[in-house]
C-alpha cells in the first residue's frame, strides 16, 4: 500500500533545523520513512530539563550535542543517510541547502522562525513550520514568498510555557504528515493556511491568515 | 449574538473556549471582553490574531469591521516554542 510513496520519499533530501522537542520526534519519524538524506542543525546540548519531552534526551546523552545524537540514532535505524551540523543555522550554511527538497522548522523562538521565512525566499525551499506552547500548537507549509510567519508573529506573542511529552510528539507527527503531503504533491496545507491544534480539548482548526 | 472562540493560551488564561456577546464592531467587542474578563487589556487584545467568519480582520476594516448577529469571531495567539 505504501511502497510507491516510500520509494518516492527515499529519493528526497530534508533539512531539520532544531533537534529538541519537535526536532527529535521529526528526525525519528522521517528516518523510519526512509528519507534519502537528512541534514540536522542544532547548536545545543541535552540537559536534564529536556528529559520530559525530547525524544533523544536520556541519561546517556546528557551533555551531548542534539544534532549529533539525532544523526547517530538515524544511522542506527539504518535506512536514511544523516549528517549533523552541531551549530545553529546561519548565513554561512546557505550553500549546504542546495539540492534539498524541504526544510523542517523545529526551532524554539520567534526570531529563528522569522529568519526561516527569509531562508525560504533566498533558497527557494519550502519550510514546514511547527510550534508549541503548553497544550497548543500550530503547523503550516510556508512556500517561498509566503508571509505566514510574519503574519503569525506580528502581534501578541505569549511567553513559552512548560509542555509535556505528547505535545511536541503530536505536532511533530503533523509536521511530518504535511512534509509527506508536500513532497508527494498530495494536498498539503495551502499557502498561508495554518492548522491549529489544541491538545487540552483534543480539537483542531484550520485558518487562513 | 456574536460567538467568540478562543484558541491557544487564551483558552487557558480565560478558562473558557468560547463566549457570547453583543457588539457592533471589533473595537466594541474587544472592549466588552476586557471588561468581562480583565486577564488581557483592550490594548493587548488588539495585538491578537482575529478572524471573523474565517477572514482576517487585517483584510477587512481592521478594528472597525462591523459585526452582525450570528457572526463567529476567533481570537488567538501563536505558539513559538519547540
Amino acid at each position: 500500500m505504501f511502497s510507491e510513496l516510500l520509494d518516492k520519499l527515499h529519493s528526497k533530501k530534508v533539512v531539520v533545523i532544531g533537534a529538541g522537542g519537535l526536532g527529535g520526534n521529526i528526525v525519528n519519524l522521517i528516518s523510519r520513512l526512509g528519507i534519502g538524506k537528512i541534514l540536522i542543525f542544532d547548536g545545543d546540548v541535552f540537559d536534564s530539563s529536556n528529559i520530559n519531552r525530547q525524544l533523544y534526551c536520556n541519561q546517556l546523552t546528557l551533555g551531548k550535542n542534539k544534532a549529533e545524537v539525532a544523526a547517530e540514532e538515524t544511522r542506527k535505524i539504518g535506512i536514511s543517510d544523516a549528517e549533523a551540523i552541531p551549530d545553529f543555522f546561519q548565513e554561512k550554511y546557505f550553500p549546504l541547502l542546495k539540492g534539498y527538497d524541504c526544510i523542517i522548522d523545529a526551532t524554539d523562538n520567534v526570531n529563528a522562525r522569522l529568519y526561516l521565512e527569509q531562508v525560504a525566499i533566498r533558497s527557494g525551499i519550502t519550510v514546514i513550520h511547527g510550534a508549541i506552547n503548553a497544550y497548543f500548537g500550530q503547523i503550516a507549509v510556508v512556500r517561498p514568498g509566503d508571509k505566514t510567519l510574519s503574519k503569525l508573529y506580528s502581534g501578541k506573542i505569549e511567553p513559552t510555557r512548560e509542555t509535556i511529552s505528547y505535545i511536541p510528539a503530536t505536532v511533530a507527527a503533523l509536521q511530518v504528515c504535511q512534509m509527506v503531503k508536500f513532497l508527494s504533491n498530495a494536498g498539503a496545507l495551502e499557502r498561508e493556511e495554518v492548522l491549529l491544534v489544541d491538545m487540552f480539548s483534543c480539537q483542531t482548526r484550520t485558518i487562513k491568515l | 449574538m456574536i460567538k467568540v472562540e478562543f484558541f491557544g493560551l487564551y483558552r487557558l488564561n480565560y478558562k473558557m473556549s468560547s463566549w457570547e456577546t453583543e457588539a457592533s464592531d471589533i473595537n466594541n467587542l474587544l472592549k466588552n471582553l476586557s471588561e468581562y474578563n480583565s486577564y488581557y487589556s483592550y490594548k493587548e487584545l488588539k495585538d491578537s490574531i482575529i478572524l471573523i467568519n474565517g477572514k482576517n480582520i487585517m483584510d477587512l476594516r481592521r478594528f472597525r469591521t462591523r459585526l452582525k448577529d450570528g457572526d463567529n469571531v476567533l481570537i488567538m495567539s501563536p505558539a513559538s516554542g519547540g
